[in-house]
């Protein structure tokens, strides 16, 4: 143990672990007191929970999002009672890998039930602390700016936005803590000198782990796939360089299969019921020519009627014998291509996507923060907190512009770091973490407008919003590197009289951190 | 060590997504749609299964809480399901269900009479899973529960003819003092009478005279009650069905004038009396 601990910058982890300990505090203290919140049910979590025969301990017909009911007790389903949206089509996630730690941590923590979701958030927040005294470890800089850097980012898993979904039943948290798990991973990775197959498989199994979280997270696939395949220092001629290199296209070939396997599992339901979000609610309510769509579609014109109506609504067209055809005829497919041939509504279906993507967090009414039980009232939402949420109304004022022009600047500036800073490669890794952030967020935006479209289009954006958010610490990181080295490069030059000018700059850095 | 804590990390991250796929079997003790019978007594706790398409949960004894039970066994049409023989749709298949478990079978069940009205149930539809569906299967059922409003609707009896006994005092339509729809086992000043009775041009269905709604209705209300009202001291009353064209009234039983207001329905206590 000695000799182990030896091999390990004690200072290091010492600040990691501090690190963990003051942002697990903070962040326990945030979602427990003076009284728990959380996230009250759209009715989403009964298609995850019933999966592990739960059920929550709701009164009879108890409006599931006013209150957040945190227990949840042994259920035994049959049929399709259970899965998605009641077709009993099976609903899988990653999240119930947490559910099942949730399960089991319950009963320690002296918790009611067979579940409790505050189980859950303790776990959530175990986590986030992990990743944050990990993230300490590996970005580049001074110990005092890598702090900085991670409290911006544990501020944004403080914020009600995200905090909100810790005490709650969605599938949201193993998807938000992946990405935020992937960060650290990814630096790692691209720091290495030279990465090893360890490197390439912890990339590779957390991107596994996100992509299995939510339909919609498969977005990250291009994203990791061209991670492991970009990073050219493991190509090389040497036998061992080569087997790294056969390593990562397997994995990416592995991650694809996941990914492939994941996607087509996925309820029929969920694609009906978006083909029918995209057509009635996204494209027709927006089209000068809302029967001439539909024919495009091979659909009959007069379901032109269900223009703006849910498929649950009482106007919904889905009961009309013309509707028939309707999930044979529109695929995700045909939705890309009648977008690809109709370019003219391109800009306000990103109009529309970027205003919800504008907002941090949910609408006031979508759902309370309160647990039931508390005696605190009902639809009231949590404000502790905020930070991101009101440096995102920034964007609220024209989003198309601002927060399109914000990922125009940040990839600019990623890129500069990652192809202007390759004598550093922690500041270049942060400039390819941001990158690869950044086109997350971009592909996130598209697989949800091309999906859900505008229906519960704020939440479904959370993923694209934290993206977004996570680079913004992650610029401060680079723009603290650059300040640091001009500093550094002055101090240099004030002792060596400007020999320092045809000094390399990475030559007055202190080592990066390494784990 | 890194490599170590790597590859625990990895190992972690790769069991949470393999337990993606990890879940209970929920047709492991289920029955088939077709075993269940008229009669039988079904169980459920969430709304997700009392609005799920399909039942293949195991029933359970009628006289044990439960919440439904099936009163009508039928076969779905030729014609119903998709053109490539898959169920149809969740909403299609609500719509056509609908139409199946008509009220007149579920009158009969609970043992109402001509005049009988029978309120505060609720209609659940059930047909086979798509799996059944895909073997050819064709079996419908309708299950009827209490719908009590904001509670698990629970029974501990059959509710076969239960508007013949006292128990179904609690399905049958009364009205209040302030004229809101009460069960007839709660305190109540009128009783409904299942009545259609058309209210001739000369007569305004907003202010219906008195008069006209005693020739019309004594007969009705007469066979309702199993004797001649007019030899009681309850009252008679018309009242027109809104928005329906052209216009109809139905008959109600009134409480004495004066009198406070009673608890269960006057039929079930006059058959009581008289048997």
């Amino acid at each position: 143990m000695r000799r182990v601990l030896d091999a390990i910058d004690r200072y290091q982890l010492l600040v990691a672990v501090g690190t963990t300990v003051l942002w697990g505090a903070i962040l326990v203290v945030r979602v427990f007191l003076p009284h728990p919140v959380g996230l009250g049910d759209q009715d989403d979590g009964h298609r995850l929970f019933c999966e592990l025969g739960l059920r929550d301990d709701r009164p009879w017909q108890a409006p599931g999002n006013e209150l957040v009911y945190p227990t949840w007790v042994e259920h035994r389903y049959y049929g399709e009672t259970c899965g998605a949206n009641g077709t009993g089509e099976a609903y899988y996630s990653s999240h119930l890998a947490l559910l099942r730690l949730a399960r089991m941590l319950t009963p320690v923590l002296g918790l009611p039930g067979a579940l409790d979701l505050r189980a859950l958030a303790v776990i959530c927040i175990a986590i986030v602390a992990f990743a944050l005294g990990w993230l300490v470890a590996v970005l580049p800089g001074r110990v005092a700016l890598r702090f900085v850097v991670v409290s911006a980012i544990g501020l944004l898993f403080a914020d009600p936005g995200v905090a909100g979904y810790f005490i709650s039943p969605y599938s949201e948290p193993a998807a938000l803590l992946s990405v935020l798990l992937l960060c650290p991973a990814l630096l790692m990775f691209f720091r290495a000198d030279r990465p090893q197959w360890h490197h390439y498989l912890l990339v590779a199994s957390i991107a596994a782990f996100a992509i299995a979280s939510k339909t919609q997270m498969i977005s990250l696939l291009p994203v990791i796939v061209v991670a492991l395949l970009w990073n050219r220092r493991a190509a090389g001629a040497h036998r061992a360089q080569r087997l790294t290199r056969g390593f990562a296209v397997m994995l990416a070939l592995g991650l694809a299969a996941v990914s492939g396997l994941y996607f087509t599992s996925q309820p029929q339901r969920f694609t009906m019921v978006n083909a029918y979000n995209q057509v009635f609610g996204t494209i027709l309510p927006t089209s000068p020519d809302p029967a001439g769509d539909l024919e495009w579609f091979g659909l009959d014109p007069a379901l032109a009627s269900g223009s703006g109506t849910h498929i649950l609504s009482e106007d919904s067209v889905a009961t009309d014998p013309a509707y028939a055809e309707f999930t044979e005829k529109v695929t995700p497919a045909e939705i890309a291509l009648f977008y690809l041939t109709h370019p003219a509504r391109l800009p306000g279906l990103v109009g529309t996507g970027m205003e919800g993507a504008a907002e941090f967090r949910l609408p006031d009414d979508y759902a309370g923060s309160n647990l039931a039980g508390s005696g605190l009232p009902a639809t009231q939402i949590d404000h502790r907190m905020e930070s991101y949420t009101f440096a995102f109304t920034a964007f609220e004022v024209a989003p198309a512009v601002l927060l399109g022009g914000y990922w125009l600047v940040a990839l600019i500036v990623f890129l500069t770091v990652t192809y202007h800073r390759a004598d550093e490669p922690g500041v270049q890794a942060v400039g390819k973490l941001g990158l690869a952030l950044i086109a997350a967020a971009f592909i996130q935006f598209w697989a949800v407008m091309l999906s859900d479209g505008r229906s519960d289009l704020v939440k479904h954006m959370i993923v694209v919003n934290v993206c977004t958010a996570l680079t913004m610490p992650l610029l401060l990181a680079a723009w603290l590197n650059r300040k640091r080295r001009g500093t550094e490069g002055e101090e240099q030059q004030e002792r060596t009289g400007g020999e320092a000018d045809r000094e390399p700059v990475a030559a007055s850095v202190p080592a990066a951190a390494s784990v | 060590m890194a490599r170590i804590i790597a590859l625990a990390g990895a190992i972690l991250a790769i069991w949470g997504t393999v337990v993606a796929w990890d879940i209970q079997d929920p047709y492991e003790g289920a029955v088939r749609s077709d075993s269940q019978q008229v009669g039988t007594c079904h169980e459920f706790q969430t709304e997700f299964e009392a609005s799920s398409l399909s039942d293949v949960a195991p029933p359970v004894p009628c006289d044990q809480p439960h919440q439904t039970e099936t009163y009508l066994v039928g076969e779905l049409p030729e014609d119903a399901g998709t053109v490539d023989g898959e169920r149809p749709g969740r909403e299609a298949t609500v719509a056509l269900t609908r139409e199946l478990c008509d009220g007149s079978q579920l009158a009969a069940y609970l043992g109402a009479e001509y005049y009988d009205e029978h309120w505060f149930v609720a209609a659940w539809p059930r047909v086979p899973t798509p799996q059944e569906w895909a073997r050819g299967e064709r079996m419908y059922r309708c299950d009827v529960s209490p719908s009590a409003e904001g509670q698990l609707p629970t029974m501990a009896q059959s509710m076969k003819d239960i508007l013949r006994t006292r128990a179904g005092d609690d399905f049958r339509r009364c009205f209040d003092a302030v004229g809101v729809a009460v069960p007839c086992s709660r305190e109540h000043v009128a009783e409904s009478v299942r009545s259609w009775v058309p209210i001739p041009g000369d007569v305004d269905p907003a202010a219906i005279p008195q008069e006209w709604a005693e020739r019309s209705c004594t007969p009705i209300v007469s066979e309702f009650l199993g004797r001649d009202v007019r030899r009681t001291d309850y009252r008679i009353q018309a009242v027109a069905y809104p928005d329906v064209t052209p216009a109809v009234a139905q008959c109600r039983l009134l409480v004495p004038a004066g009198a406070q207001p009673i608890i269960g329905s006057l039929s079930t206590t006059i058959r009581e009396g008289e048997a």
